[in-house]
């Protein structure tokens, strides 16, 4: 017998509409696992125990009466802290945020809610979804960061607090903490998910993604989400063909590169076709644009409270606005121009490899880290280490170094 | 907890940090703008290959 909070999406949602257990007594279950776990596991920015309890009696009663609000009929999700939920402050990650509550759902939340699903309450994220920490620890060692931006959401399923989350990805914020905390992250296609009521980022890099424990849940959440008909399954029953960028994996730490060979040889086993691909001609320009367009587009995002509270910002954040207001338009235009083209060519060569279902089998090139130390880890991902990169990653280290200390909180 | 309450996070990093880590970024930057203005570009400007978003 399984404990409630043990059951993935589909299977409260099944348990819950065969009346097996009642929404109320299953959202009372995982607010039991969270008041345990929360101390050590800070995944929790704003809870909403007692809405979600009387939204759950809610659906209790339209049981009764035979009433199915959806497919998640009185399943609990959470929600990142940069998505309005109604009723609750967005408050980003930070004190600098409005703390009056938003008035209307992000539309992604309007679909969970349609479908049945009831808002256990908003997870906790780096702050305005850059480089610095939350206090959020990783459920399988709290020495040990969970990944960023979307620390909570991760941290939250990971510790089995909830069946699913939502996350929002600008460079790596869905795959990498999902990966580090050991669950399946999906970061879709850009606008596959409308972005209504998601606080920006970079506007043109924002993606709103779904954290669960295992794919089938994923997938029938990106279902329910997803603004047109985008199928994640290929075509039939062929088996899939996985293209994999060796060269990528130069810097990749030892024990990660044994864990996705594992990883590759059980999807070979399994019967998915394996090939090498080359990365494109341009295929660092393209990483390039990115951390150009995301420092200018977050600046630009900043740039009116940054410069009233500029001496409250948090450090890492401060660095990267005045990063991106030193960016000239010119060089931003440029970059579009460059990412343009150097995504033409980068499909191109998918194509051309018909490496139709993974273009890039990894989430990330290095474990968890010791908790404070993922602020660069999108550089790390993306560049070779320079001496600069180095600095950057020592100055991570000591800081770690000086707040670690909280004890593991397995799952 | 009860929910309403900021999440809050201490500005952990000392001013001798911050200025390595401000060196950091800037040379990252100018590494990624040193990129990007190398890649051949051409000089065609059809305004469907010019768009701004993804």
């Amino acid at each position: 017998m399984t404990e409630p909070w043990q059951w993935n999406v589909t299977e409260a949602a099944r348990q819950i509409a065969a009346k097996r257990i009642a929404s109320r007594e299953y959202v009372h279950a995982l607010l039991a696992r969270i008041a345990h776990h929360e101390p050590r596991l800070q995944a929790w920015a704003q809870l909403a125990g007692d809405a979600a309890e009387a939204e759950a009696s809610n659906c209790d009663a339209d049981t009764m009466r035979g009433v199915s609000r959806g497919p998640l009929h009185g399943v609990a999700i959470a929600i990142k802290d940069i998505l309005d939920v109604a009723g609750m402050p967005t408050r980003v990650g930070s004190d600098l945020t409005d703390c009056r509550s938003a008035t209307s759902d992000a539309e992604v939340v309007r679909k969970l809610r349609a479908s049945g699903a009831i808002i256990l309450g908003k997870t906790a994220m780096t702050a305005f979804a850059a480089m610095d920490p939350a206090p959020t620890r990783n459920p399988w060692n709290g020495d040990h960061t969970p990944g960023g931006s979307s620390s909570g959401s991760a941290a939250a399923v990971a510790a089995q607090m909830c069946a699913a989350s939502l996350g929002t990805q600008t460079a790596g914020s869905v795959l990498r903490p999902a990966a580090y905390c050991g669950i399946v992250g999906l970061k879709p296609t850009y606008d596959a998910v409308s972005r209504k009521g998601l606080t920006p980022c970079a506007w043109s890099m924002d993606h709103i993604g779904v954290m669960a424990r295992d794919v089938a849940d994923v997938e029938f959440l990106f279902g329910i989400l997803a603004d047109a008909a985008t199928p994640l399954k290929n075509d039939g029953n062929a088996a899939p063909v996985i293209g994999i960028a060796q060269s990528h994996f130069d810097a990749t730490d030892p024990d990660v590169a044994e864990s996705f060979k594992r990883v590759v040889d059980t999807l070979s086993g399994a019967g998915a076709t394996v090939v090498p691909v080359r990365l494109p001609d341009g295929f660092e320009a393209l990483a390039a644009t990115g951390i150009v367009t995301m420092y200018a587009e977050m600046a630009a995002s900043h740039r009116d409270l940054f410069a009233r509270r500029r001496d409250e910002y948090p450090p890492r954040l401060h660095v990267l606005v005045e990063a991106g207001l030193a960016v000239s338009a010119s060089d931003y235009i440029h970059a579009q121009r460059v990412r343009h083209r150097a995504s033409q060519a980068f499909k191109l060569a998918r194509q051309c490899h018909r490496a139709a279902d993974a273009d890039n089998g990894r989430a990330c090139a290095c474990g968890p880290r010791q908790h404070g130390r993922l602020a660069l880890q999108y550089s790390i991902q993306r560049f070779r280490p320079s001496g600069d990169h180095a600095a950057m990653r020592d100055v991570e280290r000591r800081s770690a170094d000086r707040r670690a200390g909280s004890g593991g909180a397995h799952p | 907890m009860t929910g309403d309450e900021p999440t809050r996070r201490p500005h952990d990093m000392t001013p001798e940090e911050i200025a390595r880590y401000r060196a950091g970024v800037n040379a990252l930057v100018a590494t990624c703008l040193e990129q990007i203005r190398a890649y051949p570009i051409g000089n065609d400007a059809d305004p469907q290959r010019e768009r701004s978003s993804p």
